[in-house]
């Protein structure tokens, strides 16, 4: 039986099977594989509800991501930002209650949320929030995408061997972009800038 | 050769005269731009830099014997950049406005062909990580980032300082900036004021009116390089050092050489 | 089914091809390189917000302003010059631009943040803190000494063990019923903080206050002989044309040091038609001598005798301010009082002081003498500055007398551009301290120094003196001494010193950092650095108007710290009494915030934005409203740009109301030990070696140097710079930097000569060799060759040789204070430093 079987096919024939079977694992281990081994998937350390606050509360973006007069942007509000309104409660969700409690332990230890910082750029890079959004008027969507009207945080995915979220080499694996804010690499910086006619110089981006 | 002509030209105006070498330039460009130090800096070789005082003499006997000090940023050259041209890795470019001559590091290569070619001795190589006694990297400045080992740096003209006025024009939607909101690290250290710093291009600027002076030259000015750091002095000595001329020479006119 | 070699190469090309439309390789590739770019040993230094803090620089006494850039209101990252200050306007000087490297020099113990050490304060009591680990100079909390002295074994100690310690010892003493065994030494001149120490020991009873005296208590006293009580000296530097200096370092750190470079500054500023000439009169080319327009160079310590060749010129040529000296100047002309008729200044100069007898003292030739003086005198306005190098150390008494004589003559004494008479600043004063009995009976006891004794009875500090009197004796003159800003184990006479202390049973070290004295101390209760805590400072020397600032903690500390001003309030009150009584404030903020309220009670002056203050001196006060200690805070610093030039009602309280080219407060107060008018006899005891009424005048008197000529033939100097601090502190890290490489080589110092002399002694570029003093103290470095340096004379720099400090400046070097054999001052006992017989021996 095992005879007769074995003679079925002839060399050529497994041999170009087990080429497709190559072909088809590489790109199983490739796609699937690979992915999970180097990106380590974290929680946010608090549950933060966009939508509640830009929709429910009527927020705008800018009342917690403050430029500072001379053009520092402060990004991710520091803890005493968030507390300046809910050291009372706002509202009756359990979820508030959790992050009052949350919140005023961290200040008590002098601590801030160590959030995790999906568009976080290696030292290298230069970046001015005011040069994009006040003279250039991008919108905060155009790289960061509709995180504004997000329920929850996506997962955080930290590469293992860089350290940086995957949303920096693209927000899916194949690093593929449909939308500008899919990817934050040096030459997605440099598209938009070739596409504005600002400069592209070197020192422009990188410290 | 023609290289891209820039709007602004940024440089910088040294007045020797003032100048009494206190090295203030020097600590406030260290602090600013994150140098580490190491145990002995006396191998003025591997000792880094950006801006360095170079004490000069005379030459002449007791009683006549006076010294004097050139303070040597990064000449941040306008033609044929020396460094440029020759760096393997584009990790070194002339190409942002103002004409400032960038430095990569995480491009850098280090293969130290632009340490090299600097006729200025500008340039240094880290021959090692950068060490910050415990405690010290507290007071490290998050606008520039530390060097690793394996990489030529320079001065920079304190980039990011343009940087943080352009971003601050930016708030108030300038696109332009005002005289004085950029300066360098140095310049607003020098206690005597003898450093000025702006735009060589803009006639009404401190810095164009001074440059423009009859003693005004530059360091090792035959080369070409269009240095965009002058100097001033009224000693004949000193600005007799500042390339290698010959006995009868004439210094003074070297200025009105084209190439 | 079997897999064969062709198989295998089958499957292998299939995955490999298959490998290649993965993100495998290419995902690879770019993740290596970022990962190459992120070694996790080169730092990333967190951003946050900067922000820039507004406080004064206590670096040195020259009280600049500083801001501070901090990010996010927790990091320092860099110091920079406030440009709405009046004394520095926008400058900084490289000891300043590095001051974050003393803050911030940690190492050696678990670096915690402010609270949490202070949460586990009582948890660390007991850990062995052991210096030779210790990488940075701050001292982490108070620790007491565990080992030997001086061996560098501590124990951490809470600070109330480290207080009620220090409270048990002064206890000890005030009951033994000798409260003059408790000793201060203090280095720094300006601030509360001095007048908080000298003020603790009065109360408690000891006269032992010990100041280490510099330039400024040679000027004061010149100031007290001759034009009154009171009043300090400043210079209307910025508005001078014409400044001729007798040794002064004026680049190197005298006076206000970033005050001065910024003068060259304004002098140099072509662009503004500037045309200011600076002459400076130096033994050899110092960076000022070569700086200036004209370096005149004379035999060490002659400058006063150069004065005086120059008075006589422009009294021969009828050139000086006959107004000036006729209406406001006392023993110019012969003069006769009820004891008989005196000589007049003009007489003696015109006869002792001729351009040849000059010239035989100085060196300098006669005609150049003759056209320096008439330079000086047709140029307005002109100023003659004097205070030997950067000023650390005191002058000599007569030397100043005959720079301030030059200085009356030419009527440049409260003009514009001249020498200017200041008062100091409004701050209110203080509640009178009260005495008990063993108070008032220690506070008898004559001082250890021998200063304000009938030996020198014009001198109120002289410090040096109090080692040996100390040394000499059996039993302890000093049982407690705390040392406060000072760093006497490494200063001058160290050796002096270092055996004093072996008398001393106890000594508490108030310094942040781990310098030569905390070394050897027993206990250290270590101060807030000056980045970390309050205090005031007080108008630096030169300055032409009153000053007075207010420094802030700029970030939290970084270390377990109490403010040195608290310690003593606390152990003031811990003690209780009459003692407890005079420091009614609950601590060292309140008092300071009592100095300003007597500012805002004066009413005048301007807070803050400062920046062309000396332009807009004005003869009227400006009003001042908001004098609060807020604002003052918040801007730094009080200023008075009052300067009513070209009146003097009023302004000399001599005895005479003039200005007195005869000192009849010298007569008096010298005379006053004998009863009458002082015998020759009084006045060999005090070392003056002129005769009759020449010796209450501005003369020359020879110094006396140690060690004969001939064995030892060189004249060591010492020589300033600014990248040198010789002081308190050792060099931070970032200043080694600025060093030459013919200044410091791996660890050795190179001494500067002529290259005659060193032909002389067969010595070349680049040799090591001993210096070897007439007390045989010897010290190592190399030679260094320059041609500015005057034949016979060896240039060496102070500042290195550190023993302790960190790393980067540890065993660099030598001490230069090793080998400087202080002489002292005829007359005022001043230790002088400038010169020491030497001989060179190559090793």
């Amino acid at each position: 039986m095992e005879k007769a079987e074995k003679k079925e096919y002839s060399p050529a024939v497994i041999g170009w099977f087990l080429c497709v079977v190559g072909f088809v694992g590489a790109l199983f281990v490739g796609w699937v594989i690979f992915p999970a081994l180097l990106y380590s998937s974290m929680e946010q350390p608090f549950p933060f509800n966009h939508k509640a606050h830009t929709e429910n509360a009527g927020m705008g973006c800018d009342e917690c991501h403050v430029f500072k007069q001379d053009g520092f942007f402060t990004g991710i509000p520091k803890l005493a930002r968030c507390m300046d309104c809910h050291e009372s409660l706002q509202g009756k969700s359990e979820a508030e209650k959790k992050f009052q409690a949350y919140g005023q332990k961290l200040m008590e230890e002098g601590k801030e949320i160590p959030w995790l910082v999906y568009s976080k750029q290696p030292d290298c890079v230069y970046f001015s929030h005011a040069a994009h959004v006040k003279m250039g008027q991008q919108k905060c969507e155009t790289c960061h995408g509709p995180i504004g009207t997000s329920e929850q945080p996506r997962v955080y995915k930290k590469n293992r061997i860089t350290g940086y979220s995957i949303d920096i080499w693209g927000r899916r694996i194949s690093g593929i972009k449909f939308n500008t804010w899919d990817r934050m690499k040096m030459d997605d910086c440099g598209e938009c800038h070739d596409k504005n006619k600002t400069s592209n110089a070197c020192f422009v981006c990188h410290k | 050769m023609n290289e891209t002509q820039f709007r602004l030209k940024y440089g910088m105006v040294i007045d020797l005269d003032k100048c009494v070498g206190c090295g203030a330039c020097m600590v406030a460009c260290q602090s600013e731009n994150n140098l580490y130090v190491r145990l002995d800096e006396s191998d003025k070789l591997r000792s880094t830099t950006w801006m360095r005082l170079y004490r000069i003499n005379n030459g002449e006997k007791f009683p006549e014997a006076k010294f004097s000090f050139f303070p040597r940023p990064c000449m941040q050259c306008g033609h044929h950049t020396p460094c440029v041209s020759v760096c393997p890795a584009t990790a070194t470019t002339v190409d942002e406005e103002g004409g400032i001559v960038s430095q990569i590091y995480t491009r850098c290569i280090g293969c130290r062909y632009c340490v090299a070619a600097c006729p200025y001795h500008v340039r240094y190589f880290n021959w090692w990580d950068p060490v910050f006694p415990e405690g010290m990297e507290k007071s490290l400045s998050p606008d520039v980032s530390p060097r690793m080992r394996g990489v030529v740096e320079k001065c920079t003209f304190c980039h990011h300082r343009l940087m943080k006025a352009k971003q601050k024009a930016a708030m108030e939607k300038r696109r332009d900036l005002k005289e004085n909101e950029y300066i360098t690290a140095c310049t607003q250290a020098c206690p005597t004021g003898a450093i000025t710093f702006g735009d060589l291009n803009n006639p009404e600027h401190q810095v164009a009116k001074l440059a423009a002076r009859p003693d005004a030259f530059r360091l090792l000015e035959r080369l070409g390089t269009e240095p965009k750091v002058y100097y001033l002095t009224k000693h004949d000595w000193i600005r007799k050092l500042a390339d290698n001329y010959l006995p009868e020479e004439d210094f003074r006119n070297v200025k009105k050489q084209k190439h | 089914m079997k897999i064969d070699r062709r198989g295998f190469i089958k499957l292998a090309v299939g995955a490999v091809a298959g490998l290649h439309l993965t993100p495998i390789p290419w995902k690879l590739m770019d993740d290596s390189a970022i990962w190459t770019q992120n070694w996790p040993w080169v730092p990333v230094p967190d951003t946050g917000e900067a922000t820039y803090v507004n406080t004064v620089c206590s670096l040195c006494p020259g009280g600049c302003g500083i801001k501070v850039r901090v990010i996010d209101g927790k990091r320092a990252v860099k110091i920079e010059g406030n440009p709405e200050h009046p004394v520095n306007r926008g400058g900084i000087c490289p000891m300043g631009a590095a001051g974050l490297q003393l803050l911030y020099s940690l190492g050696g113990f678990e670096n915690k943040s402010a609270t949490e050490i202070t949460e586990t304060a009582l948890g660390l009591a007991g850990e062995v803190f052991a210096p030779q680990k210790h990488e940075g100079i701050r001292v982490p909390g108070p620790i007491k000494r565990v080992g030997a002295r001086g061996a560098g074994r501590w124990e951490r100690i809470s600070w109330e063990e480290a207080m009620n310690t220090l409270v048990a010892e002064l206890r000890k003493i005030r009951d033994s019923g000798r409260p003059q065994a408790l000793a201060s030494i203090t280095g720094r001149q300006d601030g509360s903080m001095p007048r908080l120490l000298a003020r603790f020991l009065k109360a408690f009873g000891s006269p032992n206050a010990f100041t280490i005296p510099s330039a400024e208590d040679t000027a004061a006293m010149a100031v007290d002989l001759t034009m009154g009580a009171g009043k300090s000296l400043g210079f209307d530097l910025e508005r001078a044309q014409y400044i001729l200096s007798f040794g002064s370092a004026l680049f190197e750190g005298w006076g206000s040091p970033v005050r001065m470079m910024r003068a060259n500054g304004l002098w140099r500023d072509k662009s503004n038609g500037a045309s200011a000439k600076i002459v400076q009169i130096d033994t050899s080319s110092t960076l000022t001598a070569s700086k200036a327009d004209q370096w005149i160079s004379v035999k060490p310590g002659t400058e006063g005798a150069l004065a005086l060749g120059l008075a006589h010129v422009i009294i021969k040529e009828g050139k000086y301010d006959k107004d000036f000296v006729g209406q406001h100047c006392f023993g110019f002309e012969n003069w006769s009082d009820d004891k008989g008729p005196h000589q007049g200044f003009k007489e003696m100069v015109l006869k002792d002081y001729t351009p040849e007898e000059v010239f035989s003292l100085t060196g300098v030739p006669a005609e150049k003498i003759v056209a320096l003086a008439n330079d000086f005198a047709s140029v307005k306005p002109a100023v003659a500055l004097y205070g030997k190098g950067k000023g650390s150390m005191p002058g000599s008494l007569f030397d100043l007398m005959a720079v301030n004589a030059l200085n009356a003559l030419v009527g440049s004494i409260n003009r514009e551009g001249g020498m200017v008479l200041t008062g100091p600043a409004p701050i209110a004063a203080w509640p009178e301290a009260v005495f008990d009995e063993i108070a008032k009976k220690g506070n008898e006891n004559p001082r250890l120094d021998e200063a304000r004794t009938r030996r020198y009875p014009l001198t109120k500090e002289l410090f040096y003196p109090m080692a040996r009197t100390v040394t000499r004796t059996n039993t302890p003159l000093i049982s407690t001494l705390i040392v406060y800003h000072a760093n006497p184990c490494y200063g001058a006479e160290n050796g002096d010193f270092n055996r004093a202390l072996e008398k001393i049973p106890f000594v508490v070290s108030l310094s942040p950092y781990m310098d030569e004295t905390t070394a050897m101390a027993d206990l250290v209760l270590p101060g807030p650095n000056y980045l970390e805590g309050w205090d005031d400072h007080t108008t630096p020397p030169g300055m032409q108007f009153p000053i007075y600032s207010i420094s802030r903690p700029v970030v939290a500390a970084q270390c377990q710290v109490t403010n040195p001003g608290d310690v003593l309030i606390k152990a003031a009150q811990a003690l209780g009494g009459s003692v407890a009584a005079s420091f009614p404030w609950a601590d060292y903020k309140e008092l300071l915030t009592k100095n300003v309220e007597g500012v805002a009670k004066a009413g005048v002056g301007v807070i803050g934005k400062g920046a062309d203050a000396w332009k807009k001196i004005g003869p009227t006060a400006p009003a001042l409203t908001d004098a609060k200690f807020d604002n003052l805070v918040a801007d730094t610093v009080w200023y008075n740009p009052t300067l009513a030039f070209n009146k003097f009602d009023g302004v000399f309280t001599t005895p005479s109301g003039k200005f007195e080219f005869y000192s009849r407060t010298m007569v008096d107060k010298v005379g006053a030990q004998s009863g009458s008018l002082p015998s020759p006899m009084m006045m060999r005891l005090f070392r003056i070696r002129a005769t009759g009424d020449k010796a209450f005048m501005p003369h020359y008197e020879p110094p006396f140097l140690n060690g004969a000529t001939k064995e030892f033939p060189l004249l060591l100097v010492p020589q300033d710079s600014i990248d040198f601090p010789d002081g308190y502190l050792a060099a931070p890290p970032y200043l080694t930097k600025t060093w030459l490489d013919t200044q410091v080589l791996k660890n050795d110092m190179f001494v500067q000569m002529n290259p005659a002399t060193a032909k002389e002694h067969r010595l070349q570029e680049g040799d090591y060799v001993k210096i070897v003093t007439s007390t045989y103290a010897e010290i190592k470095t190399r030679v260094n060759l320059f041609d500015g340096i005057r034949p016979g004379l060896v240039a060496i720099l102070t500042g290195l040789g550190h023993k302790a400090f960190d790393r980067f400046v540890k065993g660099k070097g030598a001490n230069a204070n090793d080998v400087f054999v202080l002489s002292s001052d005829p007359l005022s006992g001043f230790a002088q430093w400038w010169g020491t017989r030497i001989k060179l021996e190559k090793i």
